[in-house]
């Protein structure tokens, strides 16, 4: 029998259970016994029992094992056994943008003014090689509804196709432009609209950028 | 041309501070050290200045300069062999010491006329002048330290080269040649000296224009020089105008009417040392 990954975030799962580092090992232990209890593969893998457990129920949750109940005369536990001797991991990574970028190639932005962000111009080019802004990091603990007081600095450093599309982005007190002008002013092909799109919503979150109209 | 006054009264005129200094330290050594030291340090303050002017000329290659460096230089040496000398106990009439006189005055006389003429002037504010003439004033904070395309000519890099050091000559900028542009940075009466040692070197901190291979325009203007007018210009449009004042001289350079960029910067109304 089969086992299929076909969405990130199982497949993201299923990564982090094999990486562990005696991952392959409790597999092989799975292949090898038709089934075994946690205390079992502890001992044999010289666990920690909770550590063997834990794996396990993941392994369980996943569908990759299954697991009984049994009673052998004392108190009842599990029994682990493999539920799937292949496992195979088929993900469409285009699926990862829902949003196709038409919708937002509309939107007109222009630097906020005010915003505190650093835009760092690349030596000898048209382009700007990447930005700062403030990010707000958690609140005051001694009055938390006063929002906001510790701040960091987070810098974003840009691909060329981002760096040309920045260069060119209108002044706070400029009218905003669309996305598609702004990037055919910079020369940026319409291919590269996901790219430019993501720096887009990023840096309008950050505050860096504002959307009007 | 009706011609607006958009920036802020310059400071006690810039371009006579370091004289002034001069003149000062003259008046404390004579009080501390008698006339022989003061008349001594002077003329040496002299040969210093003319060092530095002639390091000044060396990068910019302004006649103008040149005369001031030869002015500096004869007054200098005329003090040494002169004044300072005689109350040294030697005679303070040497013949040396005459003919560097008339010199002197001879330097001053043309020192006069190329100052009226603006010849020797940094053009830094006639600049920020002119490119704001045409600005409205703004209730938006339009600041940004982000530079501004403003649009593309049509320049052989012969050309661009050619009005780089055309640039340099005349004061209006001084050029910065990077691999694939040429960066004119705005200079202002004052502020010389950092460029001229070449101590500034950060373009983020200066006002310039810069011109690439393909001919793309773009401007960067100093916060500290947006803040020398006297209003919130839209920030904007004045790189806007800078740029196409640039790219205006230019074009008047290609056409051989260079004498129209100085008649244009001449008729801001910005004083002979600021």
């Amino acid at each position: 029998m089969s086992w299929q990954a076909t969405d990130f975030e199982t497949a993201a799962k299923l990564g982090a259970l094999l990486a562990k580092e005696y991952g392959r090992a409790m597999f092989e232990l799975l292949v090898t016994y038709q089934d075994l209890a946690a205390s079992e593969a502890a001992s044999r893998l010289n666990l920690h029992i909770r550590t063997a457990q834990d794996y396990l129920d993941a392994l369980v949750v996943s569908g990759i094992v299954a697991k009984t109940e049994v009673h052998e005369g004392k108190r009842p536990y599990f029994r682990y056994a493999l539920a799937a001797r292949e496992i195979a991991v088929q993900l469409d990574l285009g699926d990862l943008v829902t949003r196709p970028p038409g919708d937002d190639l509309a939107r007109c932005i222009r630097e906020r003014a005010g915003s505190g962000a650093d835009f760092i111009p690349a030596r000898g080019d048209n382009l700007i090689s990447s930005v700062s802004y403030w990010t707000d990091d958690g609140g005051d603990d001694a009055a938390p509804g006063r929002g906001a007081r510790a701040r960091k600095q987070r810098r974003l450093n840009l691909t060329t196709p981002q760096g040309a599309f920045l260069f060119h982005l209108p002044f706070p007190d400029a009218d905003p432009l669309p996305v598609s002008e702004i990037m055919r002013q910079a020369g940026v092909d319409a291919g590269l609209a996901p790219e430019i799109l993501d720096l887009v919503t990023v840096l309008v979150e950050a505050g860096a950028v504002e959307e009007r109209g | 041309m009706y011609v607006m006054r958009r920036l802020k009264p310059d400071g006690p005129w810039p371009g006579l501070a370091i004289p002034f200094a001069a003149i000062s330290l003259f008046l404390a050594l004579r009080v501390t050290g008698g006339e022989a030291l003061a008349y001594s340090g002077l003329g040496l303050v002299m040969l210093g200045y003319a060092g530095y002017t002639l390091v000044s000329y060396a990068c910019t290659r302004n006649s103008a300069i040149l005369v001031v460096f030869f002015y500096q230089l004869c007054a200098g040496l005329m003090i040494l062999t002169g004044p300072a000398a005689g109350r040294r106990g030697g005679s303070d009439a040497l013949p040396i010491s005459r003919l560097l006189a008339v010199l002197v005055l001879g330097f001053l006389v043309w020192l006069v006329v190329l100052a009226a003429s603006k010849r020797g002037k940094w053009r830094g504010r006639d600049l920020l002048e002119l490119a704001a003439q045409s600005v409205a004033e703004t209730a938006v904070e339009g600041y940004t330290s982000r530079p501004r395309p403003v649009g593309k000519v049509d320049v052989t890099p012969r050309e661009l080269r050619d009005f780089a050091e055309f640039a340099r000559r005349e004061l209006i900028a001084l050029p910065r040649h990077e691999p694939h542009r040429v960066v004119l940075v705005s200079v202002l009466t004052g502020r010389e000296p950092g460029y001229v040692l070449g101590l500034r070197k950060n373009l983020d901190e200066e006002t310039w224009v810069a011109i690439d291979d393909a001919g793309n325009v773009s401007v960067h203007i100093a916060k500290r020089d947006y803040l020398l007018y006297r209003e919130d210009l839209a920030f904007d449009e004045l790189c806007v105008s800078f740029g196409q004042v640039f790219i205006e001289f230019l074009m008047l350079f290609q056409q051989g009417k260079s004498v129209r960029i100085t008649d244009q910067l001449n008729a801001m109304p910005v004083g002979i040392f600021s």
